[in-house]
């Protein structure tokens, strides 16, 4: 099976280590670039506006960021440890949300009536406005964690799921009548057709919930908790502190960054590397 | 007995009329609705018949707020933003698919997808303070914008070289490219990202209300939010929720009708939605 195969070759490989790094490589051309780029524009327009106040220059900015993650708020905790708190609410909420998706992904090609049912009300549910299900969430469970992760549990599965099943979908057809010319049973199909095609979805999928997932976590720590970075946002806009403000922007943006080019492309890159 | 349990099993056809999974679906969903609803207070989870009352209510104008006032000016600020996201996307998207850098496009364009919905808001609502169609739009206008771009400049990298070097070999005027091959290889592209973009706005225009402005349904919601009132949250966000619901399919049914001729299109970025 295709996840073995990868699994033991990504252990059993030495050079494992060198070949991600010179992915990592050929992707900081085309990232740091840019980057510097952006930095720059910033820098050019906040001398424009001369007005920390208004708009603090990259220096500044990435100074507070600094102090941020060095030093301790009111409640004895560093950016760190907010960004840690938010963390583990996301994994938490995107790993629930992965699972239904599977789940329901399945069945909605296994079971005809359940995919045609919910193609037409998944839709329904992908038009609630995440701040909607947040603040209902909220005075159901009351400000906590529970009524965070629920929330964007509810706000975040009809995605993963439709990502799920427009993947089944796609299978190829070829590959498929070949089984039922051969008189394949379902359960080998399932082994050999659709696992195998499945199993880059299933990491598109993933990384696509986590980014979702992430949004609606921050967001709903703007309305409802004390610590985490969405609570920092909301606290720093009342305070007006736009360079504290921009300073916890500055440490998500590097965070969302690092997952997306450090971590899970060259990984997804790796470990398809056997597809086309 | 033998013709009653044929017509029995027939029901349970694909292609009979009885086959209707979607509407049975809603009823259970309502049913559980319903069950749940008994077991807490009306003003947390309103029942069925009470939720359609207060809507009604609501709608008709005899709440404390005015619907018609609250959902005319969301309603204008959805639409000033996402035609002013519309125009700035779709030439950058353009752009991006025909410029020989574009991979150094990428980096910028994802960090810009990467920023909460919310901080932009809080950022203009410093900025800008509360006013009534500045901060809303902007937060739209920044938010939306990346997704737009990124759609059509999929769009314009799916057009067919071939059709464009036969277009050169035969001499075709600019114009005539344009029209009869860049256009209408562009266009399910720009209506998959209109629809996409007339969504996001109208949940990003929610956010920004919230904190940018005295007026609109995100104000008010957010108001019903204080006051714990789940029944009420819940009749001000439906009415504006069916109806964004309602144009939305519509625009896929046209653009469905309007498509027959082409394949899928792959690859556009359907709704990494966000707030």
């Amino acid at each position: 099976m295709a996840l073995n195969q990868s699994k033991s070759s990504v252990f059993g490989d030495r050079s494992v280590v060198l070949r991600l790094l010179s992915i990592i490589k050929n992707n900081i051309a085309e990232t740091v670039l840019p980057i510097a780029g952006l930095l720059v524009l910033w820098a050019v327009l906040s001398m424009y506006i001369n007005d920390p106040g208004t708009l603090p220059g990259p220096i500044t900015t990435f100074e507070q960021t600094y102090l941020l993650t060095t030093t301790k708020d009111a409640y004895g905790l560093t950016a760190f440890d907010h960004v840690g708190i938010t963390f583990v609410r996301a994994m938490v909420a995107s790993w629930v949300v992965l699972v239904l998706s599977i789940v329901l992904g399945v069945l909605m090609t296994v079971i005809r009536p359940i995919g045609d049912s919910l193609v037409n009300l998944l839709p329904l549910g992908m038009s609630i406005p995440a701040v909607v299900v947040i603040l209902l969430s909220l005075v159901w469970f009351g400000f906590n964690e529970t009524g965070l992760i629920f929330a964007v549990i509810v706000t975040a599965t009809p995605y993963g799921i439709i990502n799920m099943w427009e993947g089944a979908q796609d299978v190829d057809v070829g590959l498929l009548e070949m089984a039922h010319t051969f008189g394949l049973s379902s359960a080998a199909v399932w082994r050999h057709v659709y696992i195998p095609h499945l199993l880059p979805y299933l990491f598109g999928s993933y990384r696509y919930i986590l980014g979702m997932v992430w949004k609606v976590t921050v967001l709903g720590e703007v309305f409802g908790l004390s610590d985490g970075l969405g609570a920092m946002f909301r606290t720093h806009f009342q305070f007006g502190n736009i360079d504290i403000v921009l300073g916890y922007l500055m440490i998500f943006i590097g965070i969302v960054l690092v997952i997306e080019y450090v971590i899970l492309k060259p990984l997804e890159e790796y470990l398809f590397r056997w597809r086309a | 007995m033998a013709s009653n349990r044929a017509g029995f099993v027939h029901a349970f056809d694909y292609d009979s009329v009885f086959y209707q999974p979607t509407l049975y679906t809603i009823i259970l969903l309502l049913v559980v609705w319903e069950v749940l609803s008994l077991s807490f207070a009306q003003r947390d989870l309103p029942s069925v018949l009470h939720l359609t009352e207060l809507t009604y209510t609501v709608v008709t104008g005899a709440s404390e707020f005015s619907f018609v006032e609250h959902a005319w000016i969301t309603t204008q600020r959805i639409l000033i933003g996402f035609a002013i996201t519309m125009l700035i996307g779709v030439p950058l998207g353009i752009l991006m698919g025909v410029w020989r850098y574009s991979e150094y496009l990428t980096v910028p364009v994802m960090v810009l997808l990467t920023f909460p919905a919310v901080v932009w808001a809080f950022i203009f609502v410093m900025w800008f303070g509360v006013t009534e169609y500045l901060s809303m739009v902007a937060v739209i206008v920044l938010a939306v914008t990346p997704y737009v771009a990124v759609n059509i400049w999929k769009g314009a990298e799916s057009i067919d070289e071939n059709l464009l070097e036969m277009g050169q070999t035969f001499d075709l005027s600019t114009v005539a490219t344009w029209k009869h091959i860049v256009v209408p290889s562009l266009l399910p592209f720009l209506f998959s990202s209109g629809r996409l973009a007339f969504a996001l706005s109208w949940k990003l225009s929610l956010v920004a209300e919230i904190f940018g402005s005295y007026v609109g349904i995100g104000f008010v919601v957010n108001y019903y939010f204080t006051a714990v009132r789940a029944d009420m949250i819940l009749a001000w966000s439906l009415p504006m929720m069916f109806a964004m619901f309602a144009i939305e399919r519509l625009l896929k049914f046209v653009e469905e009708r309007a498509f027959q001729w082409r394949p899928n299109v792959e690859g556009t970025q359907t709704n990494i939605e966000t707030a």
